[in-house]
This record gives C-alpha cells, structure tokens and sequence, in this order.
C-alpha cells in the first residue's frame, strides 16, 4: 500500500491545549501541515512553539485536543510514531564522550536502521562533518554540536520531522545550507520548525504558521485544512506514513526520485540520486554525497535496544571514567571507615566483614546508581532516548546491567581484599552465589530510585533516603548468606538467605521493569 | 482572540463545620466507640498477671500498627490508581494515607518502646519486627520527603506513586518476619490454636482494631479533603496570575 492513495496530512492537531504545571501554554491550537510541506513556526518567547513541537515528539502529554503525526494517533501509537519522527530540541541530545560518528551509529541503530555505519557517514557529510567523524562530540563547538544533532534527527530518514530553532548556534553558511542537509537525508519528509527569524523560514521555502501566548495568531490555512479533511475521511486511519511503504514488518524509505506519488517535496533540483551536495564553503570539508540507498528500519526488539543501550554506556564509561574507579575507591574507602572506626578482635572478624562488605557495597552503588542516571538526564540524552521508538523499560534494563556488572565487579574487588585485610575466607561459590543475587536485587532498587529521583531537588542527598530502608531486606539476607558462608551460624543455615536473595532479586527487578515507564512519561 | 482555560471545578469542600445527620453520625459514632474502647481497655479488660497496667498499652499498640498497615495499603491501592486512571484524587487519597499511616507507624514503635522497657528491660531492641517496623516508616518519610523534592505537580503524582507501589513489598516482609526470624516479639495471638488470651482481653483488642479503623477512615476523609482544597486554591491562584498577566 502507497503513501500516495489519499493526500492526508503529516501532521493534524485539532483543539490541542497543553497545560504544563497549572499553566496553559498551549490554548486549543489547530494545525495542519501537508504531506512533504514545509511550515515554520514563529512568534515570541512563550508563545508555545516548542511545547507544540514537543507535544508532537511524544514528549509531552496534552489535555486536550487530539493529535495525528505521520498517519500514527497520539499517544496511543506514540512507540509507532515515534520510529517515524525526527526532533532536535533546544539541547543537543548527544553524548558528549562518543565521537561524531558513534553518536550517529547509535541513534540509527536505535531506530532500526539496517545498515546504521554507512547511513551514519552519509548524515556526517550532508552536515559536512565528516572530517571530525571521529572527533569527540563533547570537543565540538556549538555550532558543529548543533549540527551533529540535526544530523542525528535525520539519520533515521524520518517521515516527519520536528526541529526546535535549527538555526541556533549556527553560522550564516550553515543556516543556509541546512535545506540542502534535509533534502539529502530525508527527502520527502514533513518539516515542522520554529524559528524567530522569518528570514530562515523563507529560506526553508516554508508556509509560516504564527503562535501568540499559546494560539495560533496567523495560520489562513489550518482551520479550513483540517475541516474539509474531517469532511472527507477515506482512508484515514488505515494510511501508513508517506512516503514511506511498509514491507514485511519493516519500514523502506526510497531515496529521492523514487515512488514518490506526487506529494508536496518544495526541494532545490540537485538533490537527484547520488548528485554532489556543495558543503558549505571555506570549510575544506568533503563534499557530500546525497543518499543514494534505501533506508530499511526494523523495529528494534527489547533485548536488542537495552544491548545497543548497555553497549553505549559500557563505551562512554570506558572512555569518561567517571563512574568506575571512583566506585572502586569509595567503597574501598568505606570499608577501611568502617573496620578503622572498630577495634575487632580476631573472633569477630568473620561478623564485621560480612557488614562491612554489604554495607560498603549498597552505599556504592547508591551513588552511583544516582549518577548513572544524571548523567544521561542533565545531559539532556535521556530525552534523545526517550524519542526513540524502544521499550521504555528497555532502557531500564540497560542501565540495570550496567550497575549490576559495576557492582560485581566492586564486590569481587571487595571479597579479595577483605579475605586479605581481615584474614576471612570470603573467596568461595556460597558468596559468589550471594555476590550475583544481592547486585541484581541492590540493583533493581538502585536502578528504580534514581529514576524516581532523577529530577528531584537534592537528589544524591535524598537517594540513600529512598533507597537503604528498601534495600534492607536484601542486607540482611546477603549478612545472613555470609554467616552461614563463614560458619558463624549452622550448616544448611545458607539456603533459607539465598532463597530470600534470589525471591528479592526477581521481585525488585519485574516490579521496577513494569514501572518504570511510569517514570519517564511526561 | 478570547482567552479561555481549563475549567476549575468549584466542588463543595468537606471541611468546615459539620454538616446534615450522616456527619453527625460519623462523629458522634466515633466518640462514642472511642468512650466505650477507653472503658473497655482501663476497666472491662482483666489485668495482666505478669505483667501487670502496662500490658494494656497493647490494645493501643496494635491498634495502632493495624491503622498503619491498613494506611500503607491504601497508599499502595492509591497509586495503581493514579498510574491506571491519572486523576488527582486518587493521588489525594495515597498523600493522605500515607501521612496517617507515618503518624500512627510513630505511635507503634513509641507504644512498643515503653511496652519493652518495662516487658524486656530496654527501649530498643534490634529484633526483626521492629527493626522491619522501623524500616517501614523510613520508607514512607522518605516517601512524603520526595514529594517535597519535586517541584512539577504531575512529575511528583507520578514519582509518588511509584514509589507507593514500591515501598508497599516491604510491608508483607514486615508482616512475616516474625515467622521468618527468630524474634522476641510475641506471635499474633489471634491466630493461635486455641486463642492464646482470655475472651474479654479478645473483645477488648477487636474494639480497638475497629475504633483505630474507624478513627483512619475519619482521618482520610478530613486529608482528602483537605488535599483536594488546597490543590483547587492553587488552581485559583494561578488562574488569577495568568489572567492578570494576560490583562497586563
């Protein structure tokens, strides 16, 4: 089934009314863009632009009115619509440690993107980046940053596409070179903008669209668009977005000149198939190439999207460092607190390893479980995650993981030097088997906790709040697991702790899968 | 272009004085169930041998603990609400709840503080159910804490309610940890074969339970209230700063 069988719009937002807070931001706003058109939004500061373009990202929630984005009904196909949107928002939605390159990777590859690495180098030169594509995203300037994350909102091909100022932090050649940018990568798509300059928006060739505290203050068009599309609705419903068709569960977008049934595509006449594109010149960067091949998207699965997702950390970890060793440090350093602040004698020394170890560790990964979640927030990339069509609870598990094999590790670190300090034998199967349990339990609190807090005020002071006193079930039994490991208490006295151990484990991390979606929309 | 706003519903508030026969009802049941629970804790109720007066702190103290659990569970139930239907009153109840269910979880472990101090010779005692105890009040002070650190009211309902369903999977671990650990803290002596105490001691405990039960519904229903009050007033406030701003 083609795009082309009924003209229908991109986007259709009817009596749309945001209330963020207990203000109205946005007041029954009705808008209609076409099928390849291009609109750019104008008007002052709170007029409500970019909570119109956030709204249509999925990424805020309305009160009233109803919204369609590229063929999919909002919210209730919000994951489906998502796979077909593309927003760059004020903040760059990139990982300041992953080069300009993996940044790309990754994002396609989030998107489904069946060949992810060339379609990453085909978005750095319609950026004309490709001679920093391996250069650090965070060493970038604004500027180059700016048009890292324009690239990165195209490198799925998105049917529709959502740009939040595109045009800041970026210089007068790039500005205008931007049309050329989106025609090469996304050709037919719909472009909705704002901008607070009229110049740019006439430069994109787009039908300017002006919002005024919260409503649309000039728009001829909309309000009758979306009437006589309400008059005639065949085919309404059932359309897949234009232009891309859909084959076999996965989503081909041709390259320009290709199937395309006519709809609106206001594009500059170079942008045929494999034509050069002129980068911005002055630069003495590569040319680039227009896309010449498909785009295939395959929606991710669960446990493909948390790899892509554990992947990416593992990788931003290896290269900021700023989690690991200073948990390595810092629960070492608690556990010297903790046995300096005592005078032990031998025959105790069994008891205060065993508190020692599990008190260290759960203080450990308390902080940096909170980090672990910061970071991706105050970066602003959890919104960039957020916007990807993956399971919500996918990216839970990824960070997860992460903690989980953070801790392990600490804690393996932890039993050898303790069994050394102390003179204990705590390197045996009995703890390892309790070590695993207790950091998958530990962790689903962790893990849950900091996505509550994430955006609370005095976060790292009230984590340890929130998470020792749930969290003590799992010390007891992990203290009672190396009792009976050690032989303070009887034998056989070990399984009744493992068994609560593991019963912890299974009942924190389902229960933190299935709410943590609940944390994430807004 | 006119101005509008979501409506704000101006809805009958609860507090005040009281109002028609079923509150008077409400009330004067209360006081009276209370009157006959005192009579029966400090005359009805035979002396304990052992233990002598203080034994009858205890048809306060599970009075007490019962309200708390029955709290926290409304808290639980408050938040599946919210996260199902996403209607503030549903976060009214769970707020509400979990306010009563920390006062009177505070009443518990002071209650049982004294109780041990004459029973077993100290204050505190690191047993599992009042360390299990203990724990279940951290975690719903630092449920009301968190509501404090979230400024975005939606964000805070959410994050809330979150944690309500959370925090309610220690409660059963409270509930068991006397049957799971050895504990000094006596079993509950209903369920026992037999009943373990004499039947005016029994008559006396269910009173309380149902005066306590009567007292939280009482309790809920004035926070409800009151909640729901203050977020219309907030509601007004703001309504009447962006029509002012809109003006200017």
């Amino acid at each position: 089934m083609g795009g082309s069988e009924a003209p229908g719009f991109a986007i259709e937002v009817r009596g749309l009314w945001v209330r963020l807070g207990r203000l109205d931001v946005l007041r029954d706003v009705t808008l209609a863009v076409a099928r390849g058109e291009r609109v750019g939004l104008v008007g002052p500061n709170g007029a409500g632009k970019t909570t119109l373009l956030r709204a249509l990202a999925t990424l805020l929630s309305y009160d009233r009115g109803t919204v369609r984005v590229a063929g999919y009904d909002l919210p209730r196909d919000g994951q489906a619509a998502r796979a077909a949107i593309g927003y760059a928002g004020h903040r760059p939605h990139l990982y300041e440690h992953l080069t300009a390159r993996e940044n790309l990777r990754f994002f396609a590859r989030l998107y489904g993107v069946a060949d992810a690495e060339a379609r990453a180098d085909a978005a750095l030169a319609a950026v004309a980046l490709t001679h920093v594509a391996g250069g650090r995203a965070g060493a970038f300037s604004r500027g180059m940053q700016q048009r890292l994350a324009l690239a990165a909102a195209m490198a799925h091909a998105p049917d529709v596409l959502l740009l939040d100022e595109p045009d800041a932090g970026l210089d007068a050649t790039s500005v205008a070179h931007l049309p050329d940018a989106i025609a090469t990568l996304c050709p037919h798509a719909t472009v909705l903008f704002s901008t607070h300059d009229r110049a740019v928006a006439q430069a994109l060739g787009a039908r300017v669209v002006e919002l005024r505290g919260g409503v649309v203050a000039k728009d001829a068009s909309s309000a009758e668009r979306v009437a006589s599309q309400a008059q005639a609705p065949a085919g309404r419903g059932s359309e897949p977005p234009s232009p891309a068709h859909q084959a076999g569960g996965q989503v081909v977008v041709s390259p320009p000149g290709r199937g395309d049934g006519g709809q609106v595509a206001p594009l500059p006449a170079q942008h045929a198939q494999g034509q050069v594109v002129p980068s911005p010149p002055g630069r003495g960067e590569t040319p680039a190439v227009a896309w010449s091949g498909e785009v295939e998207r395959r929606p991710l699965g669960f446990f493909a999207a948390a790899s892509a997702l554990i992947e990416k950390d593992l990788r931003v970890e290896w290269r900021a460092r700023e989690q690991f060793p200073t948990l390595l440090v810092f629960t070492l350093l608690l556990a010297l607190v903790f046995d300096m602040a005592f005078v032990i004698p031998a025959a105790d020394a069994a008891a205060v390893a065993a508190g020692t170890l599990w008190g260290s560790l759960l203080l450990g990964s308390t902080l940096a479980g909170i980090r672990l979640f910061a970071a991706e927030h105050d970066r602003g990339t959890l919104a960039g995650l957020l916007l990807a069509p993956v399971d919500p609870s996918a990216v839970f598990l990824g960070k997860f993981a992460l903690l989980v094999a953070q801790s392990a590790v600490v804690g393996m670190v932890q039993l050898t030097v303790l069994s050394v300090l102390l003179n204990v034998p705590l390197l045996n199967a009995a703890m390892l088997a309790a070590l695993g349990l207790a950091a998958v339990a530990m962790g689903a609190i962790v893990a849950m906790q900091s996505a509550l807090i994430v955006s609370a005020r005095a976060r790292e002071l009230l984590m340890p709040l929130l998470a020792l006193p749930l969290a003590v079930p799992v010390l007891l039994a992990s203290i009672g697991a190396t009792h009976a490991a050690l032989g303070l208490t009887p034998a056989g006295t070990n399984l009744p702790w493992i068994g609560l151990l593991a019963v912890s484990a299974a009942v924190f991390l389902s229960l933190a899968v299935v709410l943590y979606p609940h944390t994430v929309h807004t | 272009m006119a101005h509008t706003s979501l409506p704000v519903r101006a809805t009958r508030l609860a507090i005040g004085p009281l109002r028609g026969w079923r509150e008077l009802a409400l009330y004067g049941g209360l006081l009276a169930l209370m009157a006959l629970d005192l009579y029966l804790i400090f005359v009805f109720a035979p002396t304990e041998r052992v233990q002598g007066d203080v034994q009858r702190i205890f048809y306060f103290h599970v009075g007490s603990a019962w309200l708390a659990f029955v709290a926290f569970f409304v808290v639980a139930l408050g938040s599946v609400g919210y996260l199902w239907r996403r209607t503030p009153r549903w976060d009214y109840l769970a707020v509400g709840s979990a306010e009563i269910g920390v006062i009177f979880t505070t009443l518990t472990l002071a209650t049982g503080s004294i109780w041990g101090r004459v029973v077993w010779g100290v204050w505190w005692t690191w047993d599992p159910r009042l360390t299990t105890t203990l724990v279940l009040w951290f975690i719903y002070v630092a449920y009301l804490a968190l509501r404090t650190y979230l400024d975005n009211v939606a964000t805070r309902r959410r994050m809330a309610a979150v944690l309500g369903i959370f925090g309610f999977v220690d409660v059963p671990i409270v509930w068991f940890s006397v049957q799971w650990w050895r504990s000094l803290h006596p079993q509950p002596t209903i369920l026992q074969q037999g009943g373990g105490m004499p039947r005016e001691m029994l008559v006396t405990l269910l009173v309380s339970v149902a005066t306590f039960t009567l007292l939280y519904a009482v309790l809920l229903r004035q926070r409800f209230a009151l909640e729901r009050a203050a977020d219309q007033a907030a509601a007004l406030r703001d309504l009447l700063r962006a029509q002012a701003e809109i003006g200017g």
